[in-house]
């Protein structure tokens, strides 16, 4: 369609033609250039009596043939998923029910937000803040299908529980050293503790499940208790099995001086025996110690790991110390209680004799003192009995020449008698 | 329930605020009934602008017009409305309907269409187009007939411009998309043709 219009009569006409729209829209007369005002204040009435005659209808049979082409169509199209899913989501319905829902998870996200007790931040602070190595799965450790001697090489990382750690336990465990393994095993009291004491286990899964490792470590320590005890039990029927010994080999030499001397050199060998038997022993024992620290995670505090580490550590280093006191202190402990059954003078200060050496070698004053102090209550009636007996030195005289015999420079061994 | 009140109301207002465009993708998609509520928008509208192109079955251009929407649904690419794509459908159809009459040996607009009493063909189609209101008054019904005596007599841009403007309501841009032609002859065509209608029903004015 060829526009034939001059380019500045158009304009002209395009402008009242703006006038006239700008008049419908709602402007002012005085809007509108003089010049075309009568004009268009016709053209305004005019558009109202336009305006108001109605549509005509279309033929019902219309709609039906264009809604039942436009089904057809939508039928034989291929619709991908995701277009027939946004048209379906785009319906009243739908986003009713999505307003309703997301209504309700607010209500609810806003009723959750209510302030939390200081217990309760303590303990979602733990569980925030909690170790992930304590929450690992637990791995069995090479070092519990091991042999003792390399276990410490194969010793788990810190939270990992260690299955074998308990039945290790079992082998050896003097009574002294129970308590100061219990101690270390112990769950330390510290906040973090307090905070999942306080927590229940329906509240916070994750410190119930520390807490029920902390029952478990604290029950492994209390169970090495009863074992150790019973072990220093069977130590102690086997010093006394070689006490008698000593003592049968003492009746069957000629002379009672030779009875003594290889009561003392039996005795000397028996200790020799079971200090070698409790080092090795408490070896393993304090690898377990220190297994057993492991095991217990505590709780995931980070707090409560950092002590575990800092017992392990103090543990590894300290380990020859402790087994040679728990050694000693066993020893001495051992021969006080033989000593304080029996009745017999002979047995008594071969006993008491062992109780020095011992007691001197492990640095115990006072059991030396103990022992020492036994030996001259009991030098009186020997020296009588010895006197009898032709000759045989008191025990007391006995104990001074053998702490002579220890602490001099050439020590007389018992097998040169 | 306050909220979920507010929530239900503002949900049926956005449904029906959903433009012509967000309607048709959604027939696109799958929903038939989409396309039943653009049906019931430009329908009647589409009627009118075809009775005064001239058509001498108007409800078949809109009939047509929807049937081609609906088969040439992948034509549509979005990059200009949905109306306007529709009145140039129509318009369209109109064009070729006119150009078959051309040819055609109907009946005349002015010859009785039953006897010599029963109105014209033109008089029939100027009651279609106010439709069939019993209750409208005389004088509604002499302006109706003088405004469709005057719109028959315009020539057929300005008619087109002119219908498409008031009746259908589209902007000067949309319809110079639909029709074609610069904005300014959009313009000046309406121009002409308010002068010529307004001197058409001075007597009513």
């Amino acid at each position: 369609m060829v526009d034939k219009t001059h380019p500045k009569q158009a304009q002209d006409e395009a402008a009242f033609v703006e006038a006239y729209e700008l008049r419908l829209a709602g402007g002012a007369p005085e809007q509108v250039p003089p010049l075309w005002r009568a004009e268009i204040e016709e053209l305004v009435k005019l558009h109202a009596q336009i305006a108001a005659i109605p549509l005509p209808e279309v033929a019902p049979s219309v709609r039906a043939v264009v809604l039942s082409a436009a089904a057809q169509a939508v039928a034989d199209r291929p619709v991908s998923v995701w277009a027939r899913l946004a048209s379906f989501l785009l319906r009243p319905g739908p986003i009713l029910v999505g307003a309703t829902a997301a209504a309700v998870v607010f209500a609810l996200a806003v009723r959750d937000d209510k302030p939390r007790t200081s217990v309760d931040s303590g303990a979602v602070a733990l569980l925030e803040n909690a170790d992930p190595r304590a929450a690992a799965p637990v791995e069995v450790p090479a070092a519990a299908e091991e042999p003792p001697a390399a276990a410490p090489q194969a010793a788990p990382p810190i939270g990992q529980a260690a299955p074998g750690a308990a039945p290790a336990l079992d082998q050896a465990a003097p009574a002294a050293a129970a308590p100061a393994l219990a101690a270390a095993t112990a769950p330390r009291p510290g906040p973090a503790d307090k905070a999942i004491a306080a927590e229940p286990a329906s509240v916070a899964p994750q410190g119930a499940a520390d807490m029920a490792m902390n029952t478990k470590g604290q029950r492994a320590a209390d169970e090495a208790k009863p074992r150790a005890e019973q072990q220093a039990a069977k130590a102690d029927d086997a010093l006394e099995d070689q006490v008698f010994a000593g003592q049968k080999a003492r009746g069957a030499a000629p002379e009672p001086m030779l009875g003594a001397v290889a009561n003392q050199a039996g005795q000397n060998q028996v200790e020799k025996r079971l200090a070698a038997e409790a080092e090795k022993e408490s070896a393993p024992q304090a690898q377990e110690a220190a297994q057993v620290q492991r095991k217990v995670p505590a709780a995931p505090a980070q707090v409560q790991s950092a002590q575990a580490r800092q017992d392990v550590d103090a543990a590894n280093v300290g380990a020859d110390s402790v087994k040679d006191l728990a050694k000693s202190q066993a020893a001495v402990a051992n021969l006080r209680a033989e000593i304080e059954k029996t009745s017999d003078p002979n047995k008594r200060a071969a006993l008491l004799l062992q109780l020095l050496s011992v007691a001197q070698q492990s640095g115990d004053a006072k059991a030396a003192a103990w022992a020492k102090g036994q030996l001259a209550a009991q030098s009186p009636a020997k020296a009588a009995a010895g006197k009898s007996a032709g000759g045989q030195a008191a025990p007391a005289e006995k104990a001074e020449k053998a702490e002579s015999d220890k602490s001099g420079p050439a020590k007389v061994k018992a097998s040169s008698y | 329930m306050w909220l979920l009140t507010t929530l239900a109301i503002l949900a049926i207002a956005a449904v029906e605020a959903v433009s012509d465009e967000a309607l048709y993708d959604r027939f696109v998609a799958g929903d038939p009934k989409a396309l039943g509520v653009l049906y019931d928008r430009h329908a009647r509208a589409l009627k009118a602008f075809a009775i005064q192109q001239g058509a001498a079955r108007p409800d078949d251009v809109v009939q047509d017009a929807f049937l081609r929407v609906v088969r040439n649904s992948q034509a549509f690419k979005g990059q200009s409305k949905f109306k306007t794509w529709l009145y140039t459908i129509a318009r369209n159809l109109c064009v070729d309907a006119s150009r078959r009459d051309r040819f055609r040996n109907g009946p005349s607009l002015d010859a009785p269409v039953a006897g010599d009493d029963s109105p014209t063909l033109g008089e029939r189609v100027a009651t279609d187009m106010v439709g069939s209101d019993a209750s409208r008054n005389t004088a509604d019904l002499q302006f109706r007939g003088a405004y469709e005596e005057a719109m028959a007599k315009l020539p057929a841009e300005q008619r087109e411009v002119f219908s498409l403007r008031e009746v259908s309501g589209l902007s000067f841009a949309e319809i110079a998309e639909a029709t074609g032609a610069n904005e300014n002859t959009v313009k000046s065509r309406m121009r002409y043709a308010l002068k010529a209608l307004r001197d058409a029903l001075a007597d009513f004015a």
